[in-house]
C-alpha cells in the first residue's frame, strides 16, 4: 500500500498538478467563504473545465474544491454569524461570540488548525480503509450491487429533509430522469417524445448545475439583494499557546471520529456532523452553560468534525462507487465523466488515479492551512462583493460549462429546465440531493437488476437468498421503519409544543 | 396560500405525473427475449411515483387541518416577479446567443440580470455596464482560447 501511495505522489507531484491543487484550493475557500455559494457549486461550475485533462489532474482540481469549499465557510460563520456552508452551522454558535469579544484571530486559529487536523485523520483513515474494503466489495455481483444501491438511495431519500415521501418521491424523480433516453442492455429509446437530441439522455452536468446553481439563482431573485454584509474584524492576534492547544485535544479527537463516522454513512455528511459534534461536545463539558458564549470547545467540534466528514464521505465512493452526499455525487460525476467506471473495481482498474486523490487530498489539506493564514484578510474582503454582480457571472459560467459538454446548446436548454426544477423542489419542500443520486444511481440499479435476472434466468428469488444481498436488503427495511417509526414520534412532540405555543 | 396547500398541488401534480409516465410505457417494444425489458423498471418507478404521491397528498391535508386549527397565517410573501423575469431573461439569452454570438449576448444578459437583482441604492448603471463587458470579454478569452470550448461567435465572428 505504500509504494501505491508513493506512487499516487508522484503522479499528482508536476507542476501543473499542484497548480491545480493550489488554483482549486483557492476558489474552493472562496466559494465555501461567500454565503449562497457553496462546495457543490464550485465543483458543478469546474467540473467542464476538467473534462479536457486527463483524470488525475481533473480529479486533483476537485479534491482541491472540495477541502477548500468545506473550510471556507468558517470565515463567514465567525465574522458576519453566517455559515458559507452548511458544513459550518455550528461554528457561528461560538465563533460569532468569541469575534464579539475581539477575539476573532484566535477563533480563526483554532478553527482553521481543526479543520486541517480533522481532514488529515479522515483522510489517513480513508487511506487505510478503502482499498481492503474495495477488495472486499471485488467480490460483489449484480445482485449484492443491486441491495447496495436501493439501501444507500433509501437511506439518502429518508436522511435528507424532514418529510421521508418528499426525499423517497425526490429520489425516484431523479431515477426517472436518468431513464430518458437509450434503455440499458437492449437501447431502447425511452421517454424521448421524438426528440432525437433526447436519445442519449440527459447528460449528467447540466443536471447538477441547473439544480444546484441556476435554481439557486432564481431563489435569490425572489428576495432581492440584501444590504452589503459588513464585516467588523477587530483582531486580537492569532497566536494560541500549546496548552490551550492541548486542552481541545480530546474534544478535537472525539469531534474528528464523529464527522468520520457522519460521513462514511451515505447521506448526512458534513452539514449534520457538525450539530452532532457540537451537541456531543456541549453534553460532554464540564461548563455545558459556556457553550454558546464564544468558548473555543465549540468552534473546535463543529470545524474539526466538519473537514473529517470530508475523508469520511469519501469512503463509500473510492470503494463501492457509492456517494454519500451530494458533494460526492458530483465527485462520482467527475470520474464517471473522465471515463472511470465507478465502484469496486475502480481501485483494482484504476489505482494509480485512486492513490493520486489520495496523495492529492493530503497536499490540498496543506494548502488550505497555508492559504487561510496568509490570505485571511483577503478572503474577508471578498465578503463584500455585492451578490447581484457575482451570481448573474456565476450563470454565465454555467452556460459556458453546460455548452461546452457537446458544444451544443441542447444541454444549455437542459440546464435551465432542471434550474426550474431545483427551483419548485426547494419551493415545495422537496429536497434536492436524492434526485442527483437517484439520477446517478438509477441507471446502474436497472442494469443490475436485469443483468441480475439474466444471470438467475428470470428468477427474483436470488436477490432474496443471496446473503450479503439479502442482509443489505434487511437493513434497508429496518432503516426506513426506524425513520418513519421516529419521525411520527417527532411529529407527535411537535404538534404538541406547537400547541402549547398557540394556547399560551 | 400557496403555501398552505403546497404538499397537495405537487401530489396531485407528481400522481399525474406517475400516472402519464406509466401509460407511456405501453408504447416500449421488447427488443430481447428475457423476462423483463425496457418498460419493467420505468413501470416499477412510475408505480412508486404513485404510492408517495398519494401519501404526500394525504400529508398535505393533515398539514391543512393542523394549520386551520392553528389559524396561523403565513404573512412572509416572495416577489415571484423578478424570478419570472430572471427566467425570461435566461431564455431570452439562450434563444439569440446562436445569431448575435456568445460576447454580445453574454454583456446583455449580464446588465440586465444584474440590473434585475441589484437594490435601487446599489444600481450604478455605468459601473454594471464596466462589468458585464468586461466579463464576458474574460470569460469568453477564457473559454475559448486555454479550454477551446466553441462557443458561437454570431455576427461578430
Amino acid at each position: 500500500m505504500l509504494e501505491m501511495l508513493i506512487a499516487g505522489f508522484t503522479a499528482v507531484l508536476t507542476f501543473k498538478i499542484i497548480l491545480l491543487i493550489v488554483l482549486g484550493v483557492i476558489l474552493g475557500l472562496i466559494f465555501g467563504s461567500i454565503p449562497g455559494l457553496t462546495a457543490t457549486m464550485a465543483i458543478a461550475i469546474c467540473l467542464p473545465i476538467t473534462y479536457g485533462m486527463e483524470p488525475a489532474a481533473g480529479m486533483s482540481l476537485l479534491m482541491g474544491l472540495y477541502i477548500g469549499g468545506v473550510s471556507g465557510g468558517l470565515i463567514p460563520a465567525i465574522l458576519l454569524k453566517l455559515p458559507g456552508t452548511p458544513s459550518s452551522i455550528a461554528t457561528t454558535f461560538d465563533g460569532y461570540p468569541m469575534a464579539q469579544k475581539g477575539l476573532a484571530g484566535k477563533a480563526f486559529s483554532y478553527a482553521i488548525l481543526a479543520s486541517f487536523f480533522g481532514g488529515l485523520l479522515s483522510i489517513i483513515v480513508l487511506i487505510l480503509i478503502s482499498p481492503p474494503l474495495g477488495n472486499l466489495a471485488v467480490q460483489f455481483g449484480p445482485f449484492e450491487y443491486f441491495a447496495i444501491v436501493i439501501f444507500s438511495l433509501t437511506l439518502i431519500a429518508s436522511l435528507s429533509g424532514d418529510s421521508i415521501s418528499k426525499g423517497i418521491m425526490a429520489g425516484l424523480l431523479g431515477i426517472g430522469f436518468a431513464m430518458v433516453g437509450s434503455a440499458p442492455i437492449d437501447a431502447f429509446p425511452r421517454f424521448t417524445f421524438g426528440f432525437s437530441s433526447l436519445d442519449a439522455g440527459f447528460n449528467l452536468l447540466p443536471v447538477l448545475i441547473g439544480l444546484f446553481a441556476i435554481s439557486e439563482i432564481l431563489l435569490t431573485a425572489e428576495q432581492k439583494m440584501k444590504t452589503k454584509l459588513k464585516a467588523d474584524y477587530s483582531n486580537s492576534g492569532y497566536r494560541l499557546t500549546i496548552k490551550e492547544l492541548a486542552g481541545q485535544g480530546w474534544n478535537f479527537l472525539r469531534s474528528s471520529l464523529i464527522g468520520l463516522g457522519i460521513g462514511i454513512l451515505p447521506g448526512i455528511g458534513g452539514g449534520t456532523s457538525n450539530l452532532v459534534a457540537y451537541a456531543a461536545a456541549k453534553n460532554q463539558s464540564k461548563n455545558p452553560e459556556k457553550f454558546g458564549t464564544g468558548i473555543p470547545d465549540g468552534v473546535v467540534a463543529s470545524e474539526s468534525s466538519n473537514n473529517a466528514a470530508i475523508g469520511g464521505a469519501l469512503v463509500p465512493l473510492v470503494s463501492l462507487g457509492i456517494p454519500g452526499d451530494t458533494v460526492t455525487a458530483m465527485l462520482l460525476g467527475g470520474l464517471v465523466l473522465h471515463g472511470l467506471q465507478p465502484g469496486p473495481m475502480l481501485i483494482q482498474t484504476h489505482g494509480d488515479i485512486v492513490y493520486g486523490i489520495f496523495a492529492a487530498l493530503l497536499i490540498a489539506n496543506v494548502f488550505m492551512l497555508a492559504f487561510l493564514y496568509l490570505g485571511m484578510r483577503g478572503f474577508i474582503k471578498l465578503l463584500s462583493i455585492p451578490q447581484h454582480i457575482l451570481l448573474p457571472i456565476i450563470i454565465t459560467l454555467c452556460v459556458v460549462g453546460a455548452y461546452g459538454v457537446n458544444n451544443r446548446l441542447f444541454d444549455v436548454g437542459a440546464l435551465l429546465f432542471f434550474g426550474v426544477i431545483g427551483y419548485l423542489m426547494m419551493k415545495f419542500n422537496f429536497p434536492l440531493t436524492p434526485l442527483v443520486l437517484g439520477f446517478i444511481l438509477g441507471p446502474l440499479l436497472e442494469t443490475n437488476l436485469r443483468r441480475g435476472l439474466m444471470l438467475s434466468q428470470g428468477d427474483f428469488t436470488p436477490f432474496l437468498t443471496e446473503p450479503i444481498a439479502a442482509a443489505f436488503l434487511l437493513l434497508t427495511f429496518f432503516s426506513l421503519f426506524f425513520k418513519f417509526w421516529k419521525n411520527r414520534k417527532n411529529r407527535k412532540d411537535l404538534n404538541v409544543t406547537d400547541h402549547n405555543n398557540v394556547t399560551s | 396560500m400557496l403555501q398552505r396547500y403546497s404538499d397537495i398541488y405537487s401530489g396531485i401534480f407528481l400522481l399525474l405525473l406517475g400516472i402519464g409516465m406509466y401509460l407511456t410505457t405501453f408504447s416500449f417494444k421488447e427488443l430481447t427475449s428475457s423476462k423483463i425489458g425496457p418498460a419493467f423498471m420505468p413501470q416499477i418507478i412510475s408505480i412508486f411515483i404513485c404510492i408517495v404521491s398519494v401519501f404526500i397528498i394525504v400529508n398535505g391535508f393533515k398539514r391543512l387541518k393542523f394549520l386551520n386549527e392553528s389559524k396561523e397565517e403565513q404573512v412572509e410573501k416572495p416577489a415571484y416577479f423578478p424570478v419570472v423575469l430572471s427566467l425570461v431573461l435566461m431564455i431570452g439569452y439562450l434563444i439569440l446567443m446562436p445569431s448575435l454570438g456568445f460576447l454580445m449576448t453574454t454583456t446583455l444578459y449580464l446588465f440586465f440580470q444584474m440590473y434585475l437583482l441589484a437594490n435601487k441604492s446599489t444600481r450604478k448603471i455605468p459601473v454594471l455596464i464596466i462589468i458585464s463587458i468586461v466579463s464576458s470579454v474574460v470569460i469568453y478569452y477564457i473559454f475559448h482560447s486555454l479550454f477551446y470550448v466553441m462557443l458561437p461567435s454570431g455576427i461578430l465572428g
